[in-house]
């Protein structure tokens, strides 16, 4: 019932503030029909909108479930859905004015990377598939508006990229969830823009590690290499992310101001954004030395 | 104006010359137009150069002790960088007197003559261009504000004092005045700041005190106001032995230029047009409603 009314309301819509206590267990309550089943609809809505006092907040949901290719919908992986699905929250984002950006996801994963097995599955897409990924970092790289990355889990691979592409992150103390970027162990070579995103993000003494060695990183480490901007307690996520985003709308204020935004950040990040989506290389996938979940072949 | 010898001016005799400047001046508010902005010594071959803060604003309304960027101010910098060079000077120490060290590019002068715009901005970068990459080591003394075009300015130096007083702030605030970087501009930033600070002060023109510059080392060191200009002096006299003969400075100049290749080749080269034309910006810098 909950899927159909996102559905319908296909836009962005004024809803009650979705605190992450009161919000997960009810919507997973509320889907608990679905524990029956073990696949999900391929084409459902993988992520909530709404706007919240001038900032669009975007959520990727966590039904338990998995796709008709064995991915499952929790680890919120790059698909063509997803990214579909995401470029629609920004369109509406834009179109409706907002000054600010926030996503966040729910449970274990923010977001675990490139959707392997979709891509196995479909190895003659999977250029495309790629360059549509970088596409997407590219435009919220460059965003017209503060962006703000709730990183509620495991922030891995080409979801790392994602989370980077971002202009701020929180993520949890004393969690569990890891960020690396693990190229080098599946034998997959970072793209020209991949790589200069990664280098636009992070500071020098982290290149060697993330990129070469796919060093894993706790969110402690992060802070202190200014990756991410705090990490407030788990419970306090969303709503320190909330509260980031809002001190940051008047750089987002009025349609000048966004697109001034895009004209600092297109030259800021004018490396990655020249390459992002452009010469996308071949990564590896079809030569395929990676398992489809991901993990190296023996 | 050549270079005199002349005796030590410490931070104390500035007082005098504020008195022997006030005195004559204090009763007109506008100052002459060509007024000399700057003073220039030679102090045990360090050239010193210190923007002078009269009272009184340029027929155009800016306050001259905001020591903004305009076209007599750029022309004087040159001039007294001239001056250095010939002279053999073996670094180079820029500092303010009183509130600011420099505030930005003088947008009165700018919204008063739109047609020099591009020129101004022109020349605003070529004159950065120029101390990043000039060949001798360089230290600027950051008395007070620090602020848009003079913030990249002080950036464009080897070398950052700042005052500890916490009313000084650095930043640059573009984003707030709907004017967005050059790629030169862009360049030096990214060159002189690590990366943890870009998106705060590029994208969301964040204000800093001297004491978050240090810890991202920024500034080297953030002395009490008083003791500013003799800190400032003491850095510079320590480095002058990496400008000390005309050979190493033309190897300074070289290293600086591939070190900072990226900003060179930009600054002062495709400045486009930052906004002024459209104007969302008050003529005192102050965003329009």
């Amino acid at each position: 019932m909950w899927i159909s009314t996102i559905q319908r309301n296909g836009g962005f819509v004024q809803a009650r503030l979705m605190s992450s206590r009161c919000g997960a267990s009810a919507w997973r309550r509320c889907l608990g029909c679905q524990r029956s089943f073990s696949s999900v609809r391929d084409d459902m809505s993988l992520l909530s909108t709404q706007i919240v006092d001038n900032v669009a907040v975007v959520r990727f949901l966590s039904p338990e479930g998995q796709f008709s290719w064995g991915t499952r919908v929790w680890e919120h992986r790059i698909n063509p859905s997803l990214i579909k699905q995401v470029n629609q929250a920004l369109d509406e984002a834009e179109n409706a004015g907002v000054q600010a950006l926030l996503v966040t996801g729910e449970g274990k994963f923010f977001c675990n990377g490139m959707d392997l097995q979709y891509i196995s599955a479909h190895v003659s897409q999977s250029t495309e598939i790629q360059t549509d990924a970088e596409n997407l970092m590219r435009r919220i790289l460059t965003l017209g508006m503060p962006t703000v990355a709730a990183v509620n889990g495991h922030m891995t691979a080409a979801g790392a990229m994602l989370g980077l592409s971002f202009d701020k992150r929180l993520m949890p103390a004393d969690s569990k969830s890891l960020f690396f970027i693990p190229g080098i162990d599946i034998g997959l070579v970072y793209s020209p823009g991949m790589t200069e995103l990664m280098k636009a993000k992070m500071p020098l003494p982290m290149w060697t590690d993330v990129l070469c060695m796919g060093k894993r990183y706790k969110s402690e480490d992060l802070l202190k290499h200014g990756v991410v901007e705090a990490t407030p307690p788990p419970s306090d996520l969303f709503d320190a992310a909330m509260e980031l985003a809002k001190s940051l709308k008047s750089k987002g204020k009025d349609q000048k101001t966004r697109e001034t935004m895009r004209g600092i950040k297109g030259n800021l990040y004018k490396d990655a954004a020249a390459h992002l989506g452009s010469a996308v290389q071949d990564m590896g996938f079809a030569t395929g030395t990676f398992s489809a979940t991901g993990r190296p072949k023996a | 104006m050549a270079l005199v010898q002349t005796r030590m001016a410490t931070s104390r005799l500035t007082s005098t010359w504020r008195r022997h400047l006030g005195t004559s001046l204090r009763c007109f508010s506008s100052v002459r137009d060509s007024m000399s902005l700057l003073s220039t010594q030679m102090v045990d071959h360090v050239a010193v150069v210190r923007f002078l803060s009269p009272e009184g604003q340029f027929s155009w309304g800016t306050r001259v002790w905001e020591h903004r960027l305009n076209p007599s101010l750029i022309k004087q910098v040159h001039d007294a960088l001239d001056q250095a060079e010939e002279c053999g000077a073996q670094a180079l120490l820029l500092a303010g007197e009183g509130r600011f060290f420099c505030n930005g590019m003088d947008l009165q002068y700018i919204s008063a003559n739109m047609s020099q715009a591009m020129a101004i901005q022109t020349d605003a970068e070529k004159l950065m261009r120029r101390v990043l990459t000039l060949g001798m080591p360089t230290v600027a003394a950051l008395n007070g504000h620090t602020a848009a075009g003079g913030a990249m300015l002080a950036l464009a130096f080897d070398k950052r004092l700042m005052t500890a007083e916490s009313q000084s702030v650095f930043f640059i605030p573009g984003i707030d005045l709907g004017l967005a970087y050059s790629t030169g501009m862009t360049e030096l930033m990214k060159a002189k700041m690590p990366l943890a600070m870009w998106n705060d002060v590029l994208c969301m023109g964040k204000r800093f005190q001297s004491e978050e510059l240090l810890k991202h080392g920024v500034v080297e060191a953030r002395p009490p106001a008083a003791d500013l200009f003799d800190s400032a002096m003491e850095l510079a006299t320590s480095l002058k032995s990496k400008g000390k003969d005309e050979k190493t400075r033309d190897t300074l100049h070289k290293i600086k230029g591939n070190l900072y290749k990226d900003a060179a080749a930009t600054l002062g080269f495709q400045v486009q047009d930052m906004g002024y034309a459209t104007a969302t910006f008050s003529a005192t810098g102050r965003p329009q409603k």
